[in-house]
């Protein structure tokens, strides 16, 4: 099960786009369009929103997020942008500053 | 039965309602209406009217206290308002001002 | 661990003032300021702003969060507003709808939220006193700093500069930003000599007069 993967080292300008999971080790200014699950490895950096299945960013996002699934901000993470998701979770030491926009059912009395 | 416990260094400003028992040693400004008992310790300050089951007043209290039940002054209890109640004691040690209403 | 609950069974519409731990089970609308932790048991409902040092919630908030030190979502917590702490988790299972701000300066101190509207439901007499009260701990050099600055010096600063420097690297571009508390901060630090007993004697006579 080899992942796409751009690599360290690695900078793009311009879109990424892929019918896949992708793991993003390397520099990417631009948009990240993927069907699948984005990794944003530690090392990694997008400055450019984000579109894909679900998302994992342990590296350094300057951009939005737009997630069917699950977004989750690791302890080294750091996310500049609003995300878009079903949920988001955040490890605490990770950055995040942004407006989420997620369905959140409150209770009757709240509302 | 799990109860609402306003420890010292708590402070409420507004109104209480309860089905719980409540236990106040910290402050209470406004109104306490609680169905279960209620129990001002001796650190406790009201200032409220106080609507309940029964009332136990071992610290300070303002207010109007009503009870469907009892109303218990304790030793060192200091209370400053009219008291509803069909049974009430005031013990030695504690200090009142105010008219009582058994409904005699 | 706190001894102070508000069990599921009760309801508190007004203003809550903290300096020790607060565990809410029930229900409370009004506004929430604590130099302690506030902990929201999961069937807590709270439809209120809340200060603290710390803040855990597994229930249901609308309203803005706001910690000193830490702030923390558990699994099946619901809230709708913004979240500003220097340390934040949301777990799995917590659902956020807001502006989230991690890294940020440290919130403003408890008594300075005075300055806001406190909703209407509390009595008008007591809160115009508690207004009066908070107004005059700010401006009397013999009671605000006395009681208040110690504290809040002690635990605002310290969690956050470590991190504000090591982040600067990795997190420049974004830092800059309005603060809100800025003015606050410099009033607290602006700490008065040693109170004269004299003066603390009176002021304190002050506000037991007051608050009568």
């Amino acid at each position: 099960m080899s992942q796409p993967l751009l690599g360290r080292g690695l900078e793009i300008r311009g879109r990424v786009r892929g019918e896949s999971d992708l793991r993003v080790e390397g520099t990417v200014a631009g948009d990240v369009e993927v069907t699948g699950a984005l990794d944003l490895g530690a090392e990694g950096s997008v400055s450019g929103g984000i579109r894909a299945a679900s998302a994992t960013i342990a590296g350094r996002l300057e951009g939005d997020v737009d997630a069917e699934g699950p977004v989750v901000v690791t302890a080294s993470g750091v996310l500049v942008g609003d995300v878009r998701a079903s949920e988001v979770s955040l490890e605490e030491g990770g950055v995040l500053r942004g407006r989420i926009e997620a369905d959140v059912e409150l209770p009757e009395a709240l509302r | 039965m799990a109860a609402t416990v306003i420890g010292q260094g708590i402070t409420i400003e507004g109104e209480v309602t309860s089905e719980d028992e409540v236990v106040i040693s910290g402050v209470v400004r406004g109104t306490l209406n609680v169905e279960g008992p209620v129990t001002v310790e001796g650190d406790g300050v009201v200032e409220a009217d106080i609507g309940a089951h029964t009332v136990a007043i071992g610290g300070a209290v303002t207010g109007n206290v009503t009870a469907s039940e009892r109303v218990d002054l304790l030793a060192g209890g200091r209370l400053v308002g009219d008291v509803k109640a069909a049974r009430l004691t005031i013990a030695d040690g504690a200090s009142f001002k105010g008219n009582v209403d058994m409904d005699v | 661990m706190s001894e102070s609950t508000i069990s599921a069974g009760t309801r508190i519409v007004g203003n809550i003032t903290a300096t020790t731990d607060l565990t809410i089970d029930g229900h409370v609308d009004g506004q929430l300021s604590a130099s302690g932790a506030v902990i929201i048991g999961g069937d807590g409902t709270v439809k209120s702003d809340i200060t603290a040092d710390v803040i855990e919630v597994a229930g249901a908030v609308r309203g803005d969060l706001r910690a000193r030190e830490r702030l923390l979502l558990d699994e099946g917590a619901r809230v709708v507003g913004d979240l500003t702490a220097p340390t934040m988790g949301i777990r799995p299972g917590a659902r956020v709808r807001g502006r989230v701000e991690t890294d940020a300066p440290p919130a403003e101190a408890a008594p300075s939220r005075a300055t806001k509207a406190t909703p209407a439901k509390t009595t008008t007499t007591s809160t115009a006193a508690a207004t009066r009260r908070r107004t005059a701990a700010r401006t009397d050099p013999g009671e605000a700093p006395a009681k208040k600055a110690p504290a809040k010096r002690k635990t605002a600063p310290s969690p956050v500069m470590p991190k504000a420097g090591r982040r600067g690297k990795k997190a420049a571009p974004a830092k800059p930003k309005p603060t809100v508390a800025p003015k606050k901060t410099t009033t607290r630090k602006k700490a008065p000599p040693p109170v004269v007993p004299a003066l603390k004697k009176k002021t304190k006579k002050a506000s037991k007069r007051r608050a009568r």
